[in-house]
């Protein structure tokens, strides 16, 4: 009897084990977010199905959507949501809750496409240290937006040092780094230098598989096919994400640019912008005169952009700050940049020179655009910082917060120490563009897919 | 020892020792925070000399960098310390691929193919290096399995399969637009596969087939003008007069129907003399046709 016992006590303690041992080990975390639907991932340290609890009271959780098959790696899409509507959500199994079910587990859908909202997005750049530099920038942010909802955040790429592998990821993204913000906002990532995985086996990068991207048009946008590059809408605003780390897609007639010429092309959206990681423009950590990644960015991307009505370029790779006056026109080296290029050669603020103007909401050609590198959020290190396009040039950690509200954008960059050390503001469609006295741009591309041999 | 200049291996050496001297096209370019990388493995080289695996990896971000000879070197290297690290002919591969050394990228290639008959990176490798050969079948056997082993292939690869079909003459077209339907099933309305779609069978004279690509893709976008002028452009040459003719006024109304300052951005403004230009050509054609006619 006594031997019963025992056994009954031990396979009760293994299937304990067995049954208590699924614990979520990343995330929950927010992708492919649109005003009908949402993608809820997370990662459990042993296989399971997957059950995304959801509803409008974070008490009620009516709804609910489940995956078969037992996986580690969870991904569970929602769909037939409202638009603007704040979703309360619980993660887990079938069986049971692991995550969630709480008023800090939450999502608010987008807004319909093409309606206004004052929105916030907060911007990282190169932030993947894992070190209390990245610690005090997401602090600074977090105390800067306080109850303030961010609406999207981006990463502009070097997401995890020094090689994108998956446990660096975890460190520098999932584990006592952004937590609080992955379970409420979604994400939205580019691919940087760092994030290639550098590894001798050959293979798609960690990076493709920690995040969802969309590649069928989902958000919004062309398809692209690939989540390498992919737009996405937010309301009114249209968010082209760029790969600056791939060589063969930055090469001139990649299908990377045939996609983009017609992306832009089917924009109707109030604001346009665009991310990736190697920027146009600088000199800080890196040289956007010298650097091959840069200068063909610089070259393939701004003409089509800039003919289509760009506002906004953020890019990261050099670790400082750098932001430029409203600008069209400049795709050569710094020494080529001439001033009918500046649109505006004011510094954007509007309690000193003014906001830049931009004639027409929505995407209207040559109208000028700012370009910004922030690319500091996890570490800052030095440079000439001489760019003549940049109105400043900063050694300073930090990120970036962009606020949108009808046909005004501001942007406001704080350091790790949540001190405003720039800013300024694009309005569009109230007033006329200032006159300068310049040469007409080039004249816009003959966009066709060429088939012949390249 | 006999030395045979023309022997694969020595070739190669030369070969490399003379662009080397001449300097490689586009060598040691510029790419930033690549040398602390670089010199971050050199340094734990020093430590662990014996480590194929760091010579394999400083050797891809040479070859990263553009800086051939160095990446030769590497990866000669760990090929020498382990013999059985395969992925280093994939990595040489890729190298002599960028440095347009086609006949050596197949080389290392086909030996690497060989030991890892399925690995989709090097089967897209090698065909790129075998469309530059004028290869273009062997080039698309390549390319058909790789596609094939691929769980989410990229739209480029769709594409440039289409490309060496094409190479091969007129006969393959069909084949290649089918390989573009392929790429359209697994990967959704790809604009970029579309467009190559479209253009193929505009040249094939398969102008319906061609309309109804641009009436699926247009779905995806909100602003129809660009969409409608192709319609347009495709009906004309496909000789069908009255509907271009409709298709192009509609286009111009679609361009009315925008916003003021949009009508007037150049790109706009450019579209809409097209248009008009056409309709002048056709409406002369007509007239043309109409006279002949009273003869």
């Amino acid at each position: 009897m006594l031997r019963f016992k025992i056994v009954v006590v031990a396979l009760c303690l293994v299937a304990t084990q067995l049954g208590l041992a699924q614990n979520v080990v990343r995330g929950p975390y927010l992708q492919i977010g649109t005003h009908t639907s949402i993608v809820i991932r997370w990662r459990t340290d042993a296989s399971t199905d997957s059950r995304v609890s959801f509803g409008t009271s974070s008490g009620n959780l009516t709804q609910a959507e489940d995956v078969s098959g037992a996986t580690k790696e969870h991904e569970v899409m929602l769909t037939g949501l409202s638009p603007d509507t704040k979703y309360y959500y619980a993660v887990g199994t079938t069986d049971g809750v692991l995550a969630g079910g709480n008023n800090a587990h939450f999502f608010v859908t987008s807004p319909p496409p093409g309606s206004s909202k004052p929105t916030r997005i907060w911007i990282l750049g190169d932030s993947g240290t894992a070190n209390s530099d990245a610690r005090n920038v997401r602090d600074a942010y977090y105390q800067f937006t306080g109850n303030r909802h961010t609406d999207l955040w981006l990463m502009l790429g070097d997401n995890a040092y020094s090689n994108g592998s998956d446990s660096e990821y975890q460190k520098a993204v999932f584990e006592n780094m952004y937590e609080d913000m992955l379970i409420k906002s979604v994400l939205w990532a580019t691919l940087g230098n760092h994030d290639d995985g550098t590894s001798s086996n050959p293979g798609p990068y960690p990076y493709y598989d920690i995040f969802s991207l969309p590649k069928r048009g989902e958000a919004g946008g062309m398809t692209s096919g690939t989540e390498a590059y992919y737009s996405f809408d937010y309301g009114y605003i249209h968010f082209i994400c760029l790969n600056s780390a791939t060589d063969n897609l930055r090469s001139a007639n990649s299908a990377m640019w045939t996609w983009l010429e017609e992306d832009l092309a089917a924009n109707d959206k109030d604001w346009t912008i665009a991310f990736w990681h190697h920027p146009p423009y600088t000199k800080g950590s890196h040289d956007s005169d010298k650097e091959s990644e840069l200068i063909e960015m610089r070259e393939e991307a701004l003409p089509r952009l800039e003919s289509s009505g760009i506002d906004l370029v953020l890019g990261g790779h050099s670790h400082s700050y750098e932001r430029s006056f409203l600008i069209d026109g400049h795709y050569g080296k710094s020494n080529s940049f001439a001033s009918n290029m500046a649109l505006d050669q004011g510094d954007g603020k509007e309690d000193k020179d003014g906001a830049y103007k931009k004639a027409t909401l929505g995407p209207a050609e040559h109208e000028g655009a700012v370009y910004v590198v922030a690319g500091s959020s996890g570490k800052k290190k030095s440079g000439d910082f001489d760019h003549p396009i940049m109105v400043t040039s900063q050694q300073e950690l930090g990120s970036l917060v962009l606020d949108i509200d009808g046909n005004r954008l501001n942007v406001t960059f704080i350091n790790e120490r949540g001190d405003t050390k720039d800013y300024f503001t694009i309005i569009k469609g109230d007033g006329s563009p200032p006159q300068v006295d310049r040469q007409p741009p080039a004249p816009p591309m003959n966009i066709k897919v060429v088939i012949s041999e390249d | 020892m006999k030395l045979d200049f023309f022997s694969p291996p020595n070739f190669v050496l030369i070969f490399i020792g003379l662009l080397c001297f001449w300097g490689f096209p586009q060598a040691s370019s510029a790419h930033g925070d690549i040398h602390e990388r670089i010199e971050a493995l050199t340094r734990k080289i020093k430590l662990a000399s014996s480590n194929a695996e760091l010579y394999l990896r400083r050797a891809e971000l040479y070859r990263h960098h553009q800086d051939w000879q160095s990446a030769l070197n590497d990866y000669e290297r760990a090929a020498q310390l382990n013999p059985a690290l395969h992925v280093v002919d994939l990595g040489r591969g890729r190298m002599f691929l960028a440095a347009g050394m086609y006949e050596q990228a197949r080389s290392v290639l086909d030996r690497f193919l060989e030991k890892q008959p399925d690995n989709f990176d090097a089967l897209i490798t090698r065909g790129r290096a075998l469309r530059q050969l004028d290869e273009n079948l062997l080039a698309v056997a390549d390319f058909n399995r790789a596609l094939q082993k691929m769980a989410e292939p990229k739209p480029e690869y769709f594409i440039e399969r289409a490309k060496a079909l094409v190479a091969q003459g007129d006969d393959s077209v069909d084949a290649a637009i089918r390989g573009l339907d392929e790429g359209l099933v697994k990967l959704g309305q790809v604009v970029t596969l579309q467009l190559c779609a479209i253009e193929l069978q505009v040249r094939a004279g398969h102008f319906d087939a061609a309309l109804k690509r641009i009436e699926l893709i247009s779905r995806q976008s909100r602003r129809q003008e660009k969409w409608t002028f192709r319609s347009a452009e495709i009906l004309r040459r496909a000789g069908r007069v009255v509907e271009a003719k409709a298709k192009y006024v509609a286009a111009l109304e679609q361009i009315e129907s925008l916003p003021l300052r949009r009508q007037n951005t150049r790109s706009i403004v450019g579209l809409g003399t097209k248009i008009r230009l056409a309709l002048d050509e056709l409406a002369g054609q007509s007239e043309l046709e109409n006279t002949n006619a009273s003869f």
